[in-house]
């Protein structure tokens, strides 16, 4: 009786819930849309160029903010690879409070360089241990580049696929076998987390269906299998041999959408489905798969 | 005999480490002046590079202004020309595991493996990236060669492709291509992010080491290392990073335990020694050791575990692609009794051999399933219940030696003509043996062979959408539905039945809110006819010959039992780093489940329960604390049952790479 009750219950609250599903008290227009795309990555538009700064230019000033890659022969050298030089009264100051600082240009130091568009020289350097904001575009000092050789297309650049690197969701769904195990976890294992077989798990769309999503950069090259949560019961391919990893390939979009069909499992023995295990139950007398074995009566 | 596979054993797991510790120290002991294979033609384009992982250029760095999107430089095909393992040393040298990266300062050298030696003042070297770069003050000193100065030098492994800043009497720009110095490309353009340097604040550094080898795209072996155990940075010898794409290197030969800290202390391309620290409440904290040597197409995974208590596990898992469409799998695990290495007391092992062979439209899997109760030679010992044994009667000598052979052909999934139906068949014959004992013994006739034959057949739905929904917001009802039927038939007069019907509901409510609701019906019928009731008598002791364990079977079983499950599931995803997991569970059990445990006198063995309880519900949150770190609270409730069983707590903390 008190067993009815409970099966009632469950029943009711399994109909009102998928009637009410229906109308969907969740899902509004707004919650249900795919999440926005990700703008892509802008340049910023330089600030108006400074006439003010220190000392007296022969030219107007540009700032440009970057990391040091060296400091040597007279010439600064940024992380973009380019070599400026600097003025032989070049100030060197503190980056935050504009008074003298004890560091010194050297390589991995943050450093806001002005330039003296008269000559191209640098003539003052901003020093910081930390990241400094963005100043003028790359674009508006990149003249002031010092370098012997003529530079010409580079061949190896011409024909390649760019990538920006900017985030893009990208949503793993797969079906899975219909022998699975209702109550088993799916996860994705990735050579980024190591090949651990629990690294990412998934959430069930369906009975059949389990779907995640993460945010990759695009040029990310991810290879990946679909797992239960051990290397024993990875999936395999079709023919019932070890699966090789899947590849996955992030594009320069909004969002990319991977669809994958699990075929078998690894732990999967076709003829002992999976009645509870290694231990017999009331359905599961043999856990082996054995014939009857009864050879000590009680 | 026995005590010879045991030592063929412990012998190759030995073999196995010397390999390993070999192939690192042989990457770390690479000469200088020893010239690489040259490069082929020129480099061809194509779309992406050919490494596996992260081979994007990263953001550039927030100080400077983005430049042009310079495209990445495509990749040349494999030139013969390879650059091997590169040693680093620094007066820092430090790993940061959260983002891949290896970082030196300070009087930085990086020996390259064709002999060319790099020093400068910074070297960042990102991992999944594949390429390195060293700044400050550079100077290249490549062999037989004059040294060349400048501010940095970027090397682009994957492409072969170098890029320097020299400074000579101004600055230029400079490409060296598959490692020819003496030919740089003058002004060539070069990638927009060459000489990035990541920004590494607030990052946690894994270990410091005095030097390090990498391997690219395979290993990293740090000497003289301390590593980060939270509050304190332990010293160790050596520490052997395995970050290599080939998954092999994570199939795993270890037991569970509650807890387990590895160690990878030696290694190379083809293989991984690693020491393992664990603790399990049986035999608390222990020490295990697993090696893994792998290729592409095959793995021999061995393990010890524990190491440091008597009675010991030797597993090991292999596997071989013998071709394309051929693969064979080996199972062995071992269990012995023994004080340090010494002369077991008792061994017994388990072995699985497979053959799996693809067919058109379908695959043959041969299996053969061996059990060895004893590995040992008959000891002179005799209890006074007339059983040999070794050392003291609690180690028995049973010479007990169970087989099954079976062959499954396993056809593909095939979909009936346009319907949203598919079926797959399966048929499988065997025979299990045993020598010394009868497998069964019917009516007083003992059997010690016995063949069986059986066929399945596996109907299943698409997702089908019940009820779709007009705002396009894919908000439908589907509904999906399995039957799967198969029937065994054995040599000793029976045959076994059984069914599994599934259907299911789910309703997505929004991205983020799914329910489900399914419903299951299992049924097994074991059918011996007139002889049923002295095959499953009541109160019957069950053994597994593979185990060597014994069960009650539930007295009230006589061969057919059906289980019913309804169960309801709410998933609720509110963001990538949270998800809640909420189910509840009606199952009904013919006959009725029985609670447990119940202790058996003899070879017996705890377990829970007879069935499945009546009634089920599971709470689980997962909840991404950092990048690395993820915690999964699970908890089930059973609603009483038998007066005994309500809670069972889970908490897992799992830490990733």
């Amino acid at each position: 009786m008190k067993h009815s009750s409970h099966r009632i219950l469950c029943a009711i609250f399994a109909a009102c819930a998928l009637a009410a599903g229906h109308a969907g008290p969740f899902g509004s227009a707004a919650r249900a849309a795919l999440p926005p795309p990700t703008a892509v990555a802008t340049m910023e538009t330089p600030p108006p160029l400074s006439a003010t700064a220190t000392p007296s230019p022969s030219g107007r000033l540009v700032k440009f903010a970057g990391q040091i890659l060296d400091d040597q022969a007279g010439f600064v050298f940024f992380t973009t690879g380019d070599g400026f030089r600097l003025d032989p009264d070049v100030k060197i100051v503190d980056a935050v409070s504009g008074g003298p600082t004890k560091l010194q240009p050297a390589t991995t130091v943050y450093a806001r360089a002005v330039f003296d568009t008269g000559n191209g020289r640098v003539v003052q350097l901003a020093l910081s241990e930390k990241p400094l904001p963005a100043e003028a575009a790359y674009e508006d000092i990149k003249h002031f580049a010092i370098a012997l050789s003529t530079p010409y297309v580079n061949p190896d650049l011409t024909h390649a696929e760019g990538f920006t690197g900017q985030p893009v969701p990208v949503t793993f769904t797969v079906e899975v076998p219909s022998r699975t195990p209702f109550s088993d976890e799916i996860y994705l294992a990735t050579d980024a987390s190591g090949w651990s077989a629990t690294a990412i798990r998934m959430d069930r769309i369906d009975a059949l269906h389990y779907r995640v999503t993460r945010t990759f950069p695009s040029g990310t090259r991810l290879l990946y299998r679909y797992t239960r949560g051990s290397w024993r019961s990875a999936e395999d391919d079709e023919n019932g041999l070890q699966r090789k990893p899947r590849l996955l390939l992030v594009k320069n979009s909004d969002v990319q959408s991977e669809k994958d069909v699990v075929y078998s499992w690894g732990d999967e023995n076709q003829f002992a489905p999976d009645l509870g295990g290694g231990i017999p139950t009331p359905f599961n007398p043999r856990p082996f798969n054995l014939p009857p074995v009864i050879v000590k009566p009680h | 005999m026995q005590s010879r596979f045991l030592t063929i054993v412990v012998c190759w797991l030995t073999f196995a480490a010397a390999v390993a510790t070999l192939q690192g120290a042989a990457v770390a002991q690479q000469q200088p002046g020893v010239p690489p294979p040259q490069s082929g033609g020129p480099p061809v384009p194509v779309a992406s590079p050919p490494g596996p992982s992260f081979t994007q250029p990263p953001p550039p760095p927030v100080t400077e202004s983005p430049e042009p999107a310079a495209p990445s430089p495509s990749p040349s095909p494999p030139t013969g020309r390879r650059l091997d393992a590169y040693r680093v040393t620094g007066n820092r040298l430090a790993f940061y595991s959260n983002r891949y990266i290896l970082r030196a300062d300070g009087d930085v050298v990086v020996t390259l493996g064709d002999g060319t030696r790099i020093a400068g003042n910074a070297f960042y070297n990102d991992l999944r990236l594949n390429r390195f770069v060293v700044a400050g003050n550079v100077t290249i000193q490549a062999p037989g060669q004059d040294p060349i100065h400048g501010a940095a030098f970027a090397e682009y492994l994957d492409f072969d492709r170098a890029y320097f800043v020299p400074v000579l009497s101004e600055p230029d720009r400079w490409t060296f291509a598959s490692g020819h110095y003496e030919h740089p490309l003058l002004g060539r353009e070069m990638p927009g992010d060459t000489f990035y340097l990541p920004d590494l604040s607030g990052e946690g550094v894994f270990c410091y080491a005095r030097r390090a080898v990498v391997d690219p795209r395979q290993s990293v072996r740090f000497d003289a290392v301390r590593i980060n155990f939270g509050a304190v940075f332990v010293p160790f010898p050596s520490y052997f990073l395995n970050y290599s794409p080939n998954p092999n290197f994570a199939q795993n030969a270890l037991n569970g335990a509650f807890g387990d800290a590895p160690l990878d202390f030696a290694g190379g391309e083809h293989g991984l020694a690693t020491a393992h620290l664990r603790y399990d409440s049986v035999d608390h904290l222990f020490a295990a050791y697993e090696e893994h040597l792998v290729s592409d197409n095959s793995y021999i995974v061995g393990s010890i575990n524990p190491l440091t208590r008597p009675l010991k596990q030797y597993n090991l898992l292999a596997l071989d692609r013998l071709s394309p469409g051929l693969e064979f799998q080996l199972d062995w695990q071992e269990t012995a009794f023994q004080h340090a290495f010494s002369q077991p007391l008792s061994a017994t092992a388990y072995l699985s051999l497979q053959l799996t062979g693809s067919l058109p439209h379908s695959f043959l899997r041969v299996t053969d399933y061996l059990y060895y109760d004893s590995l040992l030679a008959q000891p002179s010992t005799v209890s006074s219940g007339g059983t040999p044994y070794y050392g003291d009667p609690t180690h028995p000598w049973i010479p007990y030696h169970p087989t099954n052979l079976q062959v499954q052909w396993i056809g593909f999934r095939h979909q009936i003509y346009d319907l949203p139906l598919s079926y797959q068949l399966r048929s499988s014959a065997g025979v299990a043996t045993n020598t010394l004992l009868p497998l069964q013994t019917l009516s007083g006739v003992p059997y010690t062979k016995e063949y069986d034959k059986g066929v399945g057949l596996n109907l299943a739905t698409k997702s089908l959408t019940i009820l779709h929904d007009p705002s396009g917001q894919h908000r439908e009802l589907y509904f999906t539905a399995s039957f799967d039927k198969q029937r065994l038939y054995y040599s000793i007069p029976h045959h076994i039945d059984q069914t599994n019907v599934t259907a299911s509901l789910t309703k997505i409510f929004s991205p983020q809110v799914t329910l489900l609701t399914s419903y299951n019906n299992l049924n097994t019928g074991d059918y011996y006819g007139a002889q049923q009731s002295q095959a499953y008598p009541g109160n019957a002791i069950f053994f597994n010959p593979f185990t060597g364990l014994s069960y009650q079977i539930s007295p009230s079983f006589r061969g057919f039992g059906t289980t019913r499950s309804l169960e309801e599931q709410l998933v609720y995803v509110p963001s990538q780093a949270l998800t809640f997991n909420i189910a509840f569970r009606a199952n009904h059990d013919f006959p009725k489940p029985l609670v447990g445990p119940i202790q058996l006198a003899g070879d017996t063995v705890n377990f829970v329960n007879y069935g499945v309880s009546p009634y089920e519900a599971d709470l689980d949150v997962r909840f991404r604390v950092t990048r690395t770190l993820v915690l999964d609270v699970s908890r089930a409730y059973y609603f009483n049952f038998g007066g005994i069983e309500r809670w069972t707590p889970q908490f897992q903390f799992e830490l990733q790479k």
